[in-house]
């Protein structure tokens, strides 16, 4: 299976994924931040593919990202315990 | 007196608290469950970035983006635009209906054909454009990322409204109202931009 057909399988499965979780109540929002974070990253991984980004810039693009949704994540946990 | 150089305020008229009191009573105006906004928002920013990037593309590898477009299939997409535009009033129809309380059902159900319509065109330009057009291309792949993303959109709000129509119409019709023109919004986008422009 190609690059491209496992992002496309990825990004309908995360869709479905969303839609069963945007029927959760609002204190799990972030799960579905989360979810449309992925989403976007995967989008642009596809678009990094195909104009044939090498795999080591790719790699390191989707861990930029997965790193950005865990300080986000933090972020999100820490202001939420004074509150 | 104020210095020139100084930032100007950001709410002059009605200080901080009030500024603040507003953007409360903003967040409560909100209509309907402020998940699936956000879930329509968050596809909203995926569509964005597919069409964003399908432009990129186009701009990087013209020639071969317009020859790709000059052999979609057309008018079953016309047909599309249609259904979905048609689809889109039956559903805001059925909850017009069910919020002045009367049957809402006809409307539901013709919503929803039209829905499954558009999903039987597609399948139609799918089979033209499988016959006209090599898969290995980049302009097929988008193509069929961004269009089939699109579609399994319209399957998933279909599955939404049978569940609402099996649930009597009460169960969250006005959401997945919502989410159905944001389907039509999304093709409204995607039309133009694959099909039309060259």
């Amino acid at each position: 299976m190609r690059a491209i057909h496992i992002a496309a399988i990825t990004l309908l499965g995360l869709t479905g994924l969303s839609m069963i979780a945007s029927a959760l109540p609002a204190s799990a929002a972030a799960l579905v931040f989360g979810l449309t974070f992925a989403k976007v990253m995967i989008v642009l991984l596809v678009f990094a593919e195909m104009r044939h980004a090498g795999r080591p810039w790719q790699i390191a693009f989707g861990s930029f990202f997965t790193a950005l949704i865990g300080c986000l994540f933090l972020l999100h946990r820490l202001t939420g315990i004074g509150g | 007196m104020s210095s020139p150089l100084s930032a100007p305020a950001p709410f002059p008229a009605n200080g901080g608290q009030n500024a603040a009191e507003i953007t409360l009573a903003d967040q409560g105006d909100i209509p309907g469950n402020v998940m699936m906004w956000i879930f329509i928002i968050g596809d909203l920013l995926v569509f964005s970035g597919l069409l964003i990037g399908f432009g990129v593309m186009k701009l990087l590898n013209r020639e071969a983006f317009v020859e790709g477009q000059s052999m979609l299939a057309v008018a079953p997409a016309i047909l599309e635009t249609f259904a979905l535009i048609i689809s889109g009033w039956l559903a805001a129809t059925a909850v017009e209906r069910q919020q002045e309380g009367r049957r809402s059902a006809p409307a539901l159900i013709g919503a929803m054909a039209c829905g499954l319509l558009f999903l039987v065109f597609k399948i139609q330009e799918y089979t033209i454009s499988i016959e006209r057009f090599d898969y290995e291309a980049a302009f097929a792949q988008i193509y069929y990322l961004i269009t089939g993303f699109h579609a399994l959109h319209v399957a998933l709000g279909l599955a939404l409204f049978g569940l609402s129509f099996l649930k009597s119409q009460k169960h969250s019709l006005a959401d997945y109202a919502r989410y159905w023109h944001f389907t039509d919004l999304i093709w409204l986008m995607i039309f133009p931009t694959l099909y039309i422009i060259r």
